[in-house]
Protein backbone atom coordinates (compact mmCIF):
# COMPACT_ATOMS: atom_id res chain seq x y z
CA UNK A 1 0.00 0.00 0.00
CA UNK A 2 2.83 2.38 1.03
CA UNK A 3 4.80 1.50 -2.13
CA UNK A 4 1.86 2.20 -4.42
CA UNK A 5 1.33 5.57 -2.68
CA UNK A 6 4.96 6.52 -3.30
CA UNK A 7 4.73 5.38 -6.92
CA UNK A 8 1.58 7.48 -7.33
CA UNK A 9 3.36 10.53 -5.89
CA UNK A 10 6.36 10.09 -8.20
CA UNK A 11 4.11 9.53 -11.22
CA UNK A 12 2.26 12.76 -10.40
CA UNK A 13 5.58 14.58 -10.07
CA UNK A 14 6.76 13.34 -13.49
CA UNK A 15 3.48 14.40 -15.09
CA UNK A 16 3.76 17.88 -13.56
CA UNK A 17 7.41 18.18 -14.66
CA UNK A 18 6.35 17.32 -18.22
CA UNK A 19 3.47 19.80 -18.21
CA UNK A 20 5.54 22.64 -16.76
CA UNK A 21 8.36 21.85 -19.19
CA UNK A 22 5.97 22.28 -22.12
CA UNK A 23 4.55 25.52 -20.67
CA UNK A 24 8.00 26.95 -19.96
CA UNK A 25 9.24 26.25 -23.50
CA UNK A 26 6.15 27.93 -24.97
CA UNK A 27 6.32 31.00 -22.72
CA UNK A 28 10.10 31.43 -23.14
CA UNK A 29 9.71 31.36 -26.94
CA UNK A 30 7.46 34.44 -26.85
CA UNK A 31 8.86 36.47 -24.02
CA UNK A 32 12.45 37.51 -23.20
CA UNK A 33 11.71 38.54 -19.63
CA UNK A 34 13.40 35.56 -18.07
CA UNK A 35 17.14 35.02 -17.99
CA UNK A 36 16.79 31.55 -19.52
CA UNK A 37 14.67 32.90 -22.38
CA UNK A 38 17.36 35.44 -23.23
CA UNK A 39 19.99 32.69 -23.31
CA UNK A 40 17.77 30.50 -25.46
CA UNK A 41 16.95 33.37 -27.84
CA UNK A 42 20.53 33.50 -29.11
CA UNK A 43 20.37 29.83 -30.02
CA UNK A 44 16.98 30.37 -31.67
CA UNK A 45 18.31 33.36 -33.63
CA UNK A 46 21.25 31.28 -34.82
CA UNK A 47 18.99 28.39 -35.82
CA UNK A 48 16.82 30.81 -37.80
CA UNK A 49 19.79 31.81 -40.00
CA UNK A 50 19.55 30.57 -43.57
CA UNK A 51 21.28 27.24 -44.07
CA UNK A 52 25.01 27.27 -44.77
CA UNK A 53 25.35 31.06 -44.57
CA UNK A 54 27.45 31.57 -41.43
CA UNK A 55 31.18 31.61 -42.14
CA UNK A 56 32.42 32.58 -38.68
CA UNK A 57 30.87 31.32 -35.44
CA UNK A 58 32.06 32.85 -32.18
CA UNK A 59 31.88 31.02 -28.85
CA UNK A 60 32.58 32.26 -25.36
CA UNK A 61 31.15 34.22 -22.49
CA UNK A 62 30.28 37.92 -22.31
CA UNK A 63 33.79 38.78 -23.54
CA UNK A 64 32.80 37.33 -26.92
CA UNK A 65 29.63 39.28 -27.62
CA UNK A 66 31.18 42.56 -26.49
CA UNK A 67 34.35 42.23 -28.59
CA UNK A 68 33.33 40.83 -31.99
CA UNK A 69 31.30 43.40 -33.92
CA UNK A 70 29.59 41.16 -36.47
CA UNK A 71 28.16 44.11 -38.40
CA UNK A 72 31.59 45.71 -38.78
CA UNK A 73 32.94 42.42 -40.14
CA UNK A 74 30.04 42.47 -42.60
CA UNK A 75 30.49 46.11 -43.57
CA UNK A 76 34.30 46.04 -44.00
CA UNK A 77 34.81 42.57 -45.45
CA UNK A 78 31.43 41.00 -46.17
CA UNK A 79 32.09 38.30 -43.57
CA UNK A 80 28.99 36.52 -42.25
CA UNK A 81 29.61 36.04 -38.55
CA UNK A 82 27.44 35.06 -35.58
CA UNK A 83 28.29 35.29 -31.90
CA UNK A 84 26.82 32.47 -29.80
CA UNK A 85 28.43 33.69 -26.58
CA UNK A 86 26.41 33.63 -23.36
CA UNK A 87 26.94 35.54 -20.12
CA UNK A 88 28.97 33.50 -17.64
CA UNK A 89 29.23 30.62 -20.12
CA UNK A 90 31.00 27.45 -19.06
CA UNK A 91 33.16 25.56 -21.57
CA UNK A 92 30.84 22.55 -21.15
CA UNK A 93 27.88 24.70 -22.19
CA UNK A 94 29.73 25.81 -25.33
CA UNK A 95 30.72 22.19 -26.06
CA UNK A 96 27.00 21.33 -26.19
CA UNK A 97 26.25 24.50 -28.17
CA UNK A 98 28.86 23.68 -30.82
CA UNK A 99 27.21 20.34 -31.57
CA UNK A 100 24.06 22.26 -32.63
CA UNK A 101 26.02 24.58 -34.95
CA UNK A 102 26.61 21.80 -37.46
CA UNK A 103 22.91 20.90 -37.83
CA UNK A 104 22.45 23.59 -40.48
CA UNK A 105 25.74 25.49 -40.77
CA UNK A 106 29.29 24.80 -41.87
CA UNK A 107 31.34 27.73 -40.51
CA UNK A 108 34.82 27.97 -41.98
CA UNK A 109 36.22 29.43 -38.77
CA UNK A 110 35.12 28.99 -35.15
CA UNK A 111 36.51 31.72 -32.91
CA UNK A 112 36.64 30.76 -29.23
CA UNK A 113 37.07 33.52 -26.69
CA UNK A 114 39.30 32.13 -23.97
CA UNK A 115 38.06 33.79 -20.76
CA UNK A 116 35.74 30.85 -19.97
CA UNK A 117 38.70 28.44 -20.05
CA UNK A 118 39.88 29.81 -16.73
CA UNK A 119 36.48 29.55 -15.06
CA UNK A 120 36.92 27.51 -11.86
CA UNK A 121 35.41 24.08 -12.17
CA UNK A 122 36.67 20.76 -10.89
CA UNK A 123 35.80 17.31 -12.20
CA UNK A 124 32.98 16.90 -9.67
CA UNK A 125 31.35 20.25 -10.54
CA UNK A 126 31.86 19.46 -14.19
CA UNK A 127 30.15 16.09 -13.85
CA UNK A 128 27.32 17.79 -11.92
CA UNK A 129 26.92 20.32 -14.75
CA UNK A 130 26.87 17.57 -17.35
CA UNK A 131 24.28 15.61 -15.36
CA UNK A 132 22.19 18.75 -14.88
CA UNK A 133 22.29 19.45 -18.61
CA UNK A 134 21.14 15.89 -19.40
CA UNK A 135 18.20 16.29 -16.97
CA UNK A 136 17.38 19.65 -18.58
CA UNK A 137 17.24 17.94 -21.98
CA UNK A 138 14.57 15.56 -20.65
CA UNK A 139 12.71 18.18 -18.58
CA UNK A 140 13.35 21.68 -20.03
CA UNK A 141 11.63 23.21 -16.96
CA UNK A 142 15.03 22.96 -15.22
CA UNK A 143 16.58 25.13 -17.93
CA UNK A 144 13.65 27.52 -18.26
CA UNK A 145 12.83 27.57 -14.55
CA UNK A 146 12.48 31.36 -14.41
CA UNK A 147 9.86 31.47 -17.22
CA UNK A 148 7.28 32.73 -14.65
CA UNK A 149 8.97 36.17 -14.82
CA UNK A 150 7.04 36.71 -18.05
CA UNK A 151 3.99 37.23 -15.83
CA UNK A 152 5.62 40.27 -14.22
CA UNK A 153 7.95 41.77 -16.82
CA UNK A 154 6.49 42.71 -20.19
CA UNK A 155 8.16 43.91 -23.35
CA UNK A 156 11.74 43.15 -22.37
CA UNK A 157 14.00 43.49 -25.41
CA UNK A 158 17.67 43.07 -25.95
CA UNK A 159 18.91 44.20 -29.32
CA UNK A 160 21.71 42.03 -30.61
CA UNK A 161 23.20 42.07 -34.06
CA UNK A 162 23.96 38.47 -34.92
CA UNK A 163 24.88 38.10 -31.26
CA UNK A 164 26.90 41.33 -30.91
CA UNK A 165 25.73 43.84 -28.30
CA UNK A 166 26.24 47.56 -28.85
CA UNK A 167 27.24 49.07 -25.51
CA UNK A 168 27.64 52.84 -25.54
CA UNK A 169 28.63 53.66 -21.99
CA UNK A 170 32.26 54.37 -21.06
CA UNK A 171 33.32 53.56 -17.51
CA UNK A 172 37.10 54.05 -17.32
CA UNK A 173 39.56 51.71 -15.69
CA UNK A 174 41.39 54.04 -13.35
CA UNK A 175 44.53 51.95 -12.91
CA UNK A 176 46.01 49.86 -15.73
CA UNK A 177 49.58 49.94 -14.45
CA UNK A 178 49.51 46.20 -13.67
CA UNK A 179 47.91 45.16 -16.95
CA UNK A 180 49.96 42.63 -18.96
CA UNK A 181 53.11 43.26 -16.93
CA UNK A 182 56.02 40.88 -17.66
CA UNK A 183 55.50 37.60 -15.81
CA UNK A 184 57.06 34.16 -16.20
CA UNK A 185 54.22 32.35 -14.46
CA UNK A 186 51.74 30.16 -16.30
CA UNK A 187 48.14 30.23 -15.09
CA UNK A 188 46.56 26.79 -14.80
CA UNK A 189 43.62 25.89 -17.00
CA UNK A 190 41.22 23.54 -15.14
CA UNK A 191 41.43 19.98 -16.42
CA UNK A 192 37.68 19.70 -16.94
CA UNK A 193 37.69 22.80 -19.16
CA UNK A 194 40.56 21.35 -21.16
CA UNK A 195 38.53 18.18 -21.63
CA UNK A 196 35.54 20.17 -22.89
CA UNK A 197 37.71 22.34 -25.12
CA UNK A 198 39.20 19.24 -26.73
CA UNK A 199 35.63 18.13 -27.47
CA UNK A 200 34.89 21.51 -29.10
CA UNK A 201 38.00 21.26 -31.28
CA UNK A 202 37.11 17.70 -32.31
CA UNK A 203 33.53 18.64 -33.22
CA UNK A 204 34.66 21.68 -35.21
CA UNK A 205 37.36 19.81 -37.07
CA UNK A 206 34.93 16.98 -37.88
CA UNK A 207 32.61 19.68 -39.28
CA UNK A 208 35.38 21.07 -41.46
CA UNK A 209 36.02 24.25 -39.42
CA UNK A 210 39.29 25.85 -38.34
CA UNK A 211 39.36 26.65 -34.62
CA UNK A 212 41.01 29.89 -33.52
CA UNK A 213 41.40 30.83 -29.86
CA UNK A 214 41.34 34.53 -29.13
CA UNK A 215 41.48 36.70 -26.02
CA UNK A 216 39.45 39.90 -25.98
CA UNK A 217 41.16 42.95 -24.47
CA UNK A 218 40.25 43.10 -20.77
CA UNK A 219 42.32 44.52 -17.92
CA UNK A 220 40.20 42.63 -15.38
CA UNK A 221 40.33 39.19 -16.98
CA UNK A 222 43.70 38.88 -18.66
CA UNK A 223 47.32 38.83 -17.57
CA UNK A 224 50.67 37.72 -18.89
CA UNK A 225 50.37 34.51 -16.86
CA UNK A 226 47.16 33.69 -18.73
CA UNK A 227 48.78 34.66 -22.03
CA UNK A 228 51.64 32.24 -21.32
CA UNK A 229 49.15 29.48 -20.51
CA UNK A 230 47.13 30.07 -23.67
CA UNK A 231 50.14 30.17 -26.01
CA UNK A 232 51.23 26.80 -24.64
CA UNK A 233 47.70 25.38 -24.66
CA UNK A 234 46.95 26.44 -28.24
CA UNK A 235 50.15 24.70 -29.35
CA UNK A 236 49.05 21.51 -27.55
CA UNK A 237 45.66 21.68 -29.23
CA UNK A 238 47.17 22.46 -32.59
CA UNK A 239 45.11 25.61 -33.10
CA UNK A 240 45.93 29.26 -33.71
CA UNK A 241 45.80 31.80 -30.89
CA UNK A 242 45.33 35.56 -31.12
CA UNK A 243 45.86 37.56 -27.94
CA UNK A 244 44.37 41.01 -28.48
CA UNK A 245 45.68 42.04 -25.06
CA UNK A 246 49.25 41.92 -26.33
CA UNK A 247 48.29 43.00 -29.83
CA UNK A 248 46.26 46.15 -29.08
CA UNK A 249 45.49 46.08 -25.35
CA UNK A 250 48.26 48.49 -24.34
CA UNK A 251 48.43 50.43 -27.59
CA UNK A 252 45.23 50.94 -29.54
CA UNK A 253 42.70 50.46 -26.69
CA UNK A 254 42.10 53.56 -24.58
CA UNK A 255 40.98 52.31 -21.19
CA UNK A 256 39.34 55.67 -20.45
CA UNK A 257 36.92 55.57 -23.38
CA UNK A 258 36.79 52.03 -24.73
CA UNK A 259 35.53 50.03 -21.78
CA UNK A 260 31.94 49.61 -20.58
CA UNK A 261 32.71 48.66 -17.00
CA UNK A 262 36.14 49.63 -15.75
CA UNK A 263 38.18 47.24 -17.89
CA UNK A 264 36.07 44.10 -17.66
CA UNK A 265 34.33 44.40 -21.05
CA UNK A 266 34.83 46.57 -24.10
CA UNK A 267 32.13 48.99 -25.14
CA UNK A 268 31.22 49.65 -28.78
CA UNK A 269 34.29 51.82 -29.39
CA UNK A 270 36.62 49.17 -27.99
CA UNK A 271 34.80 46.44 -29.92
CA UNK A 272 35.43 48.29 -33.20
CA UNK A 273 39.18 48.27 -32.55
CA UNK A 274 39.17 44.64 -31.42
CA UNK A 275 37.13 43.58 -34.46
CA UNK A 276 39.44 45.42 -36.88
CA UNK A 277 42.44 43.65 -35.35
CA UNK A 278 40.67 40.27 -35.55
CA UNK A 279 39.58 40.94 -39.15
CA UNK A 280 43.22 41.40 -40.18
CA UNK A 281 43.97 37.97 -38.72
CA UNK A 282 40.92 36.43 -40.40
CA UNK A 283 42.27 37.54 -43.81
CA UNK A 284 44.58 34.52 -43.61
CA UNK A 285 41.51 32.25 -43.84
CA UNK A 286 40.34 33.83 -47.14
CA UNK A 287 36.74 34.12 -46.05
CA UNK A 288 34.31 34.94 -48.88
CA UNK A 289 32.89 38.43 -49.31
CA UNK A 290 29.09 38.08 -49.42
CA UNK A 291 28.16 41.74 -49.81
CA UNK A 292 26.92 41.23 -53.39
CA UNK A 293 25.21 37.92 -52.62
CA UNK A 294 21.38 38.17 -52.64
CA UNK A 295 21.18 35.30 -50.19
CA UNK A 296 22.56 37.71 -47.58
CA UNK A 297 20.06 40.54 -48.13
CA UNK A 298 18.90 40.28 -44.54
CA UNK A 299 22.44 41.13 -43.39
CA UNK A 300 22.01 44.44 -45.17
CA UNK A 301 18.73 45.05 -43.31
CA UNK A 302 20.30 44.14 -40.01
CA UNK A 303 23.24 46.41 -40.78
CA UNK A 304 20.91 49.38 -41.34
CA UNK A 305 19.33 48.79 -37.91
CA UNK A 306 22.80 48.58 -36.39
CA UNK A 307 23.93 51.79 -38.16
CA UNK A 308 20.92 53.62 -36.73
CA UNK A 309 21.79 52.40 -33.24
CA UNK A 310 25.43 53.44 -33.60
CA UNK A 311 24.41 56.85 -34.94
CA UNK A 312 22.35 57.44 -31.79
CA UNK A 313 25.44 56.55 -29.77
CA UNK A 314 27.74 59.09 -31.36
CA UNK A 315 27.50 62.31 -29.50
CA UNK A 316 25.53 60.59 -26.75
CA UNK A 317 28.40 58.56 -25.40
CA UNK A 318 27.75 58.51 -21.71
CA UNK A 319 30.85 58.68 -19.59
CA UNK A 320 30.23 57.52 -16.05
CA UNK B 1 21.23 38.92 8.06
CA UNK B 2 18.50 37.08 6.18
CA UNK B 3 21.11 35.47 3.92
CA UNK B 4 23.14 34.30 6.92
CA UNK B 5 20.12 32.88 8.74
CA UNK B 6 18.61 31.19 5.70
CA UNK B 7 21.92 29.68 4.59
CA UNK B 8 23.05 28.47 7.98
CA UNK B 9 19.75 27.26 9.43
CA UNK B 10 18.69 25.98 6.01
CA UNK B 11 21.87 23.92 5.76
CA UNK B 12 21.19 22.53 9.24
CA UNK B 13 17.58 21.73 8.28
CA UNK B 14 18.80 19.78 5.22
CA UNK B 15 21.20 17.87 7.50
CA UNK B 16 18.46 17.18 10.05
CA UNK B 17 15.98 16.12 7.35
CA UNK B 18 18.50 13.74 5.82
CA UNK B 19 19.23 12.29 9.25
CA UNK B 20 15.48 11.86 9.94
CA UNK B 21 15.18 9.79 6.78
CA UNK B 22 17.80 7.51 8.33
CA UNK B 23 15.88 7.54 11.65
CA UNK B 24 18.59 9.65 13.32
CA UNK B 25 17.30 12.56 15.40
CA UNK B 26 19.67 15.51 15.53
CA UNK B 27 19.27 18.41 17.98
CA UNK B 28 17.91 21.71 16.72
CA UNK B 29 20.57 24.38 16.13
CA UNK B 30 18.30 27.38 15.56
CA UNK B 31 15.14 28.05 17.56
CA UNK B 32 13.44 30.99 15.84
CA UNK B 33 16.22 33.42 16.92
CA UNK B 34 14.48 36.53 15.57
CA UNK B 35 11.74 36.18 18.18
CA UNK B 36 14.32 36.94 20.89
CA UNK B 37 13.66 39.82 23.25
CA UNK B 38 17.18 40.13 24.61
CA UNK B 39 20.71 39.47 23.40
CA UNK B 40 21.17 36.62 25.91
CA UNK B 41 17.95 35.00 24.65
CA UNK B 42 19.22 35.42 21.07
CA UNK B 43 22.34 33.44 21.90
CA UNK B 44 20.22 30.70 23.45
CA UNK B 45 18.34 30.43 20.16
CA UNK B 46 21.13 31.03 17.54
CA UNK B 47 23.79 28.43 16.79
CA UNK B 48 22.71 26.47 19.86
CA UNK B 49 25.45 23.85 19.54
CA UNK B 50 28.21 26.49 19.65
CA UNK B 51 26.56 28.18 22.62
CA UNK B 52 26.22 24.86 24.43
CA UNK B 53 29.85 23.99 23.76
CA UNK B 54 31.04 27.38 25.03
CA UNK B 55 28.83 27.04 28.11
CA UNK B 56 30.08 23.52 28.88
CA UNK B 57 33.77 23.92 28.12
CA UNK B 58 34.47 27.60 28.84
CA UNK B 59 31.76 29.28 30.93
CA UNK B 60 31.18 26.55 33.56
CA UNK B 61 34.88 25.70 34.15
CA UNK B 62 35.72 29.42 34.48
CA UNK B 63 32.71 30.34 36.65
CA UNK B 64 33.31 27.40 39.04
CA UNK B 65 37.10 27.94 39.25
CA UNK B 66 38.71 28.94 42.54
CA UNK B 67 39.60 32.38 41.17
CA UNK B 68 36.04 33.31 40.30
CA UNK B 69 34.44 31.66 43.34
CA UNK B 70 36.85 33.49 45.67
CA UNK B 71 36.37 36.77 43.83
CA UNK B 72 32.60 36.34 44.11
CA UNK B 73 32.83 35.73 47.87
CA UNK B 74 35.10 38.71 48.52
CA UNK B 75 33.17 41.18 46.33
CA UNK B 76 29.80 40.05 47.76
CA UNK B 77 31.07 40.57 51.29
CA UNK B 78 32.36 44.05 50.52
CA UNK B 79 30.01 45.44 47.85
CA UNK B 80 26.88 43.33 47.90
CA UNK B 81 25.19 40.70 45.78
CA UNK B 82 24.53 42.73 42.63
CA UNK B 83 28.14 43.94 42.29
CA UNK B 84 29.38 40.41 42.86
CA UNK B 85 27.06 39.20 40.11
CA UNK B 86 28.45 41.84 37.71
CA UNK B 87 32.08 41.00 38.54
CA UNK B 88 31.68 37.22 38.26
CA UNK B 89 29.64 37.59 35.05
CA UNK B 90 32.44 39.69 33.59
CA UNK B 91 35.11 37.20 34.64
CA UNK B 92 33.16 34.24 33.22
CA UNK B 93 31.79 35.87 30.05
CA UNK B 94 35.00 37.53 28.85
CA UNK B 95 36.76 34.28 27.85
CA UNK B 96 33.48 32.98 26.37
CA UNK B 97 33.11 35.96 24.02
CA UNK B 98 36.77 36.20 23.17
CA UNK B 99 36.65 32.51 22.29
CA UNK B 100 33.49 33.10 20.23
CA UNK B 101 35.33 35.81 18.29
CA UNK B 102 38.46 33.70 17.72
CA UNK B 103 36.34 30.70 16.69
CA UNK B 104 35.17 32.70 13.67
CA UNK B 105 38.72 33.55 12.66
CA UNK B 106 41.86 35.52 13.52
CA UNK B 107 40.54 38.86 12.30
CA UNK B 108 40.00 41.97 14.33
CA UNK B 109 36.38 42.37 13.34
CA UNK B 110 35.54 38.94 14.85
CA UNK B 111 37.28 39.87 18.12
CA UNK B 112 35.38 43.16 18.18
CA UNK B 113 32.19 41.19 17.44
CA UNK B 114 32.81 39.02 20.51
CA UNK B 115 33.60 42.06 22.68
CA UNK B 116 30.50 43.83 21.33
CA UNK B 117 28.27 41.05 22.66
CA UNK B 118 30.25 40.94 25.91
CA UNK B 119 29.43 44.63 26.37
CA UNK B 120 25.74 44.08 25.53
CA UNK B 121 25.38 41.13 27.91
CA UNK B 122 27.22 42.98 30.69
CA UNK B 123 24.81 45.91 30.19
CA UNK B 124 21.92 43.45 30.59
CA UNK B 125 23.37 42.13 33.85
CA UNK B 126 24.05 45.63 35.22
CA UNK B 127 20.62 47.00 34.27
CA UNK B 128 18.66 44.03 35.60
CA UNK B 129 17.84 45.54 39.02
CA UNK B 130 16.82 48.85 37.36
CA UNK B 131 14.45 47.01 34.99
CA UNK B 132 12.96 44.93 37.83
CA UNK B 133 12.30 48.09 39.80
CA UNK B 134 10.74 49.83 36.79
CA UNK B 135 8.33 46.98 36.04
CA UNK B 136 7.48 46.54 39.72
CA UNK B 137 6.69 50.25 40.20
CA UNK B 138 4.78 50.78 36.95
CA UNK B 139 2.93 47.47 36.89
CA UNK B 140 3.83 46.96 33.22
CA UNK B 141 4.85 43.52 32.04
CA UNK B 142 8.01 43.05 29.94
CA UNK B 143 6.35 40.09 28.19
CA UNK B 144 3.14 41.77 27.05
CA UNK B 145 2.00 44.68 24.91
CA UNK B 146 4.17 47.68 24.13
CA UNK B 147 7.21 46.66 26.19
CA UNK B 148 7.28 43.20 24.64
CA UNK B 149 7.34 44.88 21.20
CA UNK B 150 9.96 47.43 22.30
CA UNK B 151 12.25 44.72 23.64
CA UNK B 152 11.90 42.81 20.38
CA UNK B 153 12.75 45.85 18.23
CA UNK B 154 15.68 46.74 20.50
CA UNK B 155 17.04 43.19 20.23
CA UNK B 156 16.73 43.22 16.42
CA UNK B 157 18.70 46.48 16.30
CA UNK B 158 21.42 44.94 18.51
CA UNK B 159 21.59 41.84 16.28
CA UNK B 160 21.77 43.84 13.04
CA UNK B 161 24.50 46.11 14.41
CA UNK B 162 26.45 43.03 15.49
CA UNK B 163 26.09 41.50 12.04
CA UNK B 164 27.52 44.63 10.43
CA UNK B 165 30.66 44.17 12.54
CA UNK B 166 30.69 40.44 11.72
CA UNK B 167 30.35 40.85 7.95
CA UNK B 168 32.69 43.80 7.43
CA UNK B 169 36.22 43.02 6.27
CA UNK B 170 37.76 45.41 8.78
CA UNK B 171 36.67 47.38 11.82
CA UNK B 172 36.88 50.67 9.90
CA UNK B 173 34.68 49.20 7.14
CA UNK B 174 32.15 48.22 9.82
CA UNK B 175 32.08 51.78 11.19
CA UNK B 176 31.63 53.15 7.68
CA UNK B 177 28.77 50.73 7.00
CA UNK B 178 27.07 51.69 10.28
CA UNK B 179 27.36 55.35 9.37
CA UNK B 180 25.90 54.70 5.93
CA UNK B 181 22.79 53.16 7.51
CA UNK B 182 21.78 56.64 8.64
CA UNK B 183 22.65 58.35 5.37
CA UNK B 184 19.24 58.13 3.83
CA UNK B 185 17.26 56.36 1.09
CA UNK B 186 19.98 56.76 -1.58
CA UNK B 187 21.81 53.85 0.07
CA UNK B 188 18.77 51.61 -0.25
CA UNK B 189 18.71 52.55 -3.93
CA UNK B 190 22.40 51.66 -4.24
CA UNK B 191 21.76 48.29 -2.60
CA UNK B 192 19.10 47.46 -5.19
CA UNK B 193 21.36 48.63 -8.04
CA UNK B 194 24.41 46.63 -6.91
CA UNK B 195 22.44 43.43 -6.28
CA UNK B 196 21.56 43.01 -10.03
CA UNK B 197 18.20 41.58 -9.01
CA UNK B 198 15.11 42.66 -10.90
CA UNK B 199 11.65 43.17 -9.40
CA UNK B 200 10.63 39.56 -9.97
CA UNK B 201 13.78 38.35 -8.19
CA UNK B 202 12.86 40.51 -5.18
CA UNK B 203 9.37 39.03 -5.36
CA UNK B 204 10.90 35.55 -5.11
CA UNK B 205 13.04 36.67 -2.15
CA UNK B 206 9.97 38.14 -0.44
CA UNK B 207 7.97 34.96 -1.01
CA UNK B 208 10.71 32.78 0.48
CA UNK B 209 11.14 35.08 3.49
CA UNK B 210 7.38 35.00 4.06
CA UNK B 211 7.37 31.20 3.93
CA UNK B 212 10.22 31.01 6.45
CA UNK B 213 8.46 33.56 8.69
CA UNK B 214 5.23 31.51 8.64
CA UNK B 215 7.07 28.32 9.60
CA UNK B 216 8.97 30.13 12.37
CA UNK B 217 5.75 31.65 13.77
CA UNK B 218 4.13 28.19 13.81
CA UNK B 219 7.10 26.69 15.62
CA UNK B 220 7.18 29.59 18.11
CA UNK B 221 3.49 29.08 18.86
CA UNK B 222 4.17 25.39 19.51
CA UNK B 223 2.45 24.10 16.38
CA UNK B 224 4.05 20.79 15.39
CA UNK B 225 4.03 21.11 11.63
CA UNK B 226 4.75 17.47 10.82
CA UNK B 227 1.87 16.33 13.06
CA UNK B 228 -0.40 18.89 11.42
CA UNK B 229 0.64 17.72 7.95
CA UNK B 230 0.00 14.10 8.91
CA UNK B 231 -3.61 14.94 9.81
CA UNK B 232 -4.35 16.50 6.41
CA UNK B 233 -6.10 14.52 3.64
CA UNK B 234 -3.69 12.84 1.19
CA UNK B 235 -4.65 15.10 -1.72
CA UNK B 236 -3.93 18.27 0.29
CA UNK B 237 -0.67 16.84 1.60
CA UNK B 238 0.45 15.93 -1.89
CA UNK B 239 -0.63 19.34 -3.21
CA UNK B 240 1.49 21.07 -0.57
CA UNK B 241 4.47 18.81 -1.32
CA UNK B 242 4.22 19.43 -5.07
CA UNK B 243 3.92 23.19 -4.41
CA UNK B 244 7.09 23.19 -2.32
CA UNK B 245 9.02 21.10 -4.85
CA UNK B 246 8.00 23.38 -7.70
CA UNK B 247 8.67 26.50 -5.64
CA UNK B 248 12.25 25.22 -5.33
CA UNK B 249 12.46 24.51 -9.06
CA UNK B 250 10.97 27.85 -10.15
CA UNK B 251 12.63 30.15 -7.64
CA UNK B 252 16.07 28.55 -7.42
CA UNK B 253 19.11 30.31 -8.85
CA UNK B 254 20.84 27.49 -10.71
CA UNK B 255 21.78 26.37 -14.19
CA UNK B 256 23.62 27.96 -17.08
CA UNK B 257 24.88 31.45 -16.35
CA UNK B 258 24.25 31.33 -12.61
CA UNK B 259 27.43 31.60 -10.58
CA UNK B 260 27.77 29.47 -7.47
CA UNK B 261 28.29 31.66 -4.42
CA UNK B 262 30.00 30.19 -1.37
CA UNK B 263 27.88 30.00 1.77
CA UNK B 264 28.91 32.59 4.35
CA UNK B 265 29.32 29.99 7.10
CA UNK B 266 31.15 27.47 4.93
CA UNK B 267 34.45 29.12 5.83
CA UNK B 268 33.96 28.69 9.59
Amino acid sequence: MQNSKWMGFVAGLLILLTVFSAVSVRVSADNLSSYSARRNSIVRDFESQKKHTVDVAVLGDSESYTSVDTMRLWQKRGIAAFVLGQPGAQVSEMARMVERIYDDQRPKVVLVETNMLFRKVNMVNGAENQFGQKISDIFPIFQNHDFWKALFIKGYEVQKYNGFRVLGRAFPDADVSGYMKPDRRVKAIPEFNQMMMARIVRTCQDGGSRVVLYSAPSTKNYSTAKHNALVRYAKELGVAYIDLNTRIGRTAIDWNTDTYDGGDHLNYYGAVKATDALAQELDAYRLPDHRQDQKYDYYGKLYRLYAGRVKRLDGQQKRV
Amino acid sequence: MAQLYLEFSGMIDVTMGTAEVLQIHLPENFRQPFFSRSASEFWRRWHITLGTWLKTYVFFPVSTSHLVVNANRKVRKKYGRQTAKVVTSFLALTPVWLFNGFWHGPKWNYIVYGLYYLAILMAEVMLEPVKKQFYAKTGYSPDRGFFKFLRWVRTLAIIVAGEIIFRANTVSAALLMMGNVFRGPSNVHALFAVSHLDSSDWLAVGFCLALVAIVDVCKEKGVHLFDWLDRLPTSVRWGLSYSLIFALIFLGAYGAGYRKVDMIYAKF
